[in-house]
């Protein structure tokens, strides 16, 4: 099927290279955000997808007025707290794990590859524990946003997001302290 | 964070095996374009579908008014036409009129947006029974009024037994608009007032 012809130009072809370039560069940071949302391997790529399909229905809109990364995580949380409201309804939550989320290690790198996915796991479900307002702070933290980033994305003042990552970090501390997490 | 689990280890353990993006561009598109048209048609689907089916029942009442037996008869079937139309505007003033939540405002505004939706959502509901019920009720029990005496002549039973099962129906469809669909959505209004106020506390310390 043909969706775009490779030599049209006009604002749909670069519409389409910058929603290309972002899927390129925030792609696997929007897949981390899915699972800690929603559990099996299907859902995380529906809401996956949902995510690219608001991107790209939001990127004629966006005027640049906060940063791409910032509008960006916007997106994908927004959605995926619409996304878990709509799994709620359909009572379809809580699928079993699925192997898909996790790649698979290279052989070579088998040990240290499965100690990484089990510590990834551990820390997921350990985010996953925490209040939604927290677990959405601390993924940004994690994805490396400062303050000031994580104020616009969450709405919240640099003073009550510096609080609420500080008791963020204690929980999680305190419970992959209680899971045994190797490093 | 303390000296078992400093931030760099975790970033790393947060950063590490997670799945890429394995769809290549033109597949990352097809998905988009494809998930959009499907998004589309949704939306038109349940648009129209309610706006559909009063528009049938408004036709078909109006045939049924233009050969009515009686007067009676008439004006109840009158007003299920009229009740109809009124359905019909009320429907495109209600929900064509909807700004869907914008996912592009911080996370806050937006919890906030989803919240007054909500609220929307029950009041509508709530209200099912004044703008959708109250009109097509009271066009068909005029009409039932009006056919009375043709129907009673062969017993009671018969106008009694109509009588209340278009009321069983009409009450039937109330108390899942307003008792079932409103009790849903008012548990995912609360949980939107919960987030809220969750950050609201932060606020206040």
């Amino acid at each position: 099927m043909v969706l775009f012809e490779t030599d049209q130009v006009g604002p749909d072809t670069e519409q389409k290279e910058t929603f290309l370039d972002l899927v390129d560069r925030y792609g696997r940071a929007l897949r981390r955000l899915t699972q800690v949302y929603v559990q099996s391997a299907a859902d995380q790529q529906d809401l996956f997808q949902e995510i690219l399909l608001a991107i790209w229905t939001a990127l004629p809109r966006f005027r640049r007025e906060s940063s791409e990364r910032t509008w960006l995580y916007r997106i994908g949380h927004n959605v995926a707290l619409t996304h878990v409201i709509k799994i709620r309804q359909k009572a379809s939550r809580e699928l079993p794990q699925d192997e898909q989320v996790f790649a698979v290690p290279a052989k070579d790198n088998l040990e240290t590859g499965l100690i990484d996915r089990q510590n990834r796991r551990r820390l997921i479900e350990a985010i996953r524990v925490l209040p939604s307002l927290d677990q959405q702070i601390l993924m940004l933290h994690l994805e490396g946003l400062s303050y000031a980033e994580m104020e616009e994305v969450t709405g919240l003042s640099s003073s009550n997001v510096g609080v609420r990552l500080t008791r963020a970090r204690r929980r999680l501390s305190e419970w992959m302290q209680k899971v045994e997490v190797k490093i | 964070m303390n000296s078992q689990f400093p931030d760099d280890e975790l970033v790393k353990i947060w950063a590490a095996d997670a799945a890429p993006v394995r769809e290549t561009h033109e597949e990352v598109m097809a998905l988009v374009t494809k998930r959009q048209k499907t998004f589309e048609k949704k939306i038109r689907v349940r648009d129209w579908r309610e706006i559909v089916a009063a528009a049938i029942v408004g036709v078909f009442f109006l045939w049924a008014a233009a050969h009515s037996e009686n007067l009676l008869q008439r004006v109840g079937n009158g007003i299920i036409v009229v009740g109809s139309v009124w359905i019909i505007y009320y429907l495109r003033t209600h929900r064509f009129h909807h700004i869907p939540s914008d996912p592009t405002l911080d996370i806050r505004s937006y919890t906030r947006q989803l919240f007054n939706e909500y609220e929307k959502q029950i009041r509508l509901l709530k209200q099912v029974k004044y703008w959708y019920l109250l009109p097509l009720y009271l066009g068909l029990m005029v009409g039932w009024a009006g056919s009375f005496r043709r129907q009673a002549q062969a017993g009671l039973m018969g106008p009694v037994l109509s009588a209340a099962f278009i009321t069983g129906l009409f009450g039937a469809i109330w108390w899942l608009n307003e008792v079932w669909a409103a009790r849903r959505v008012s548990a995912e209004r609360d949980r939107m007032r919960a987030l809220l106020s969750e950050s609201d506390e932060t606020k206040e310390r």
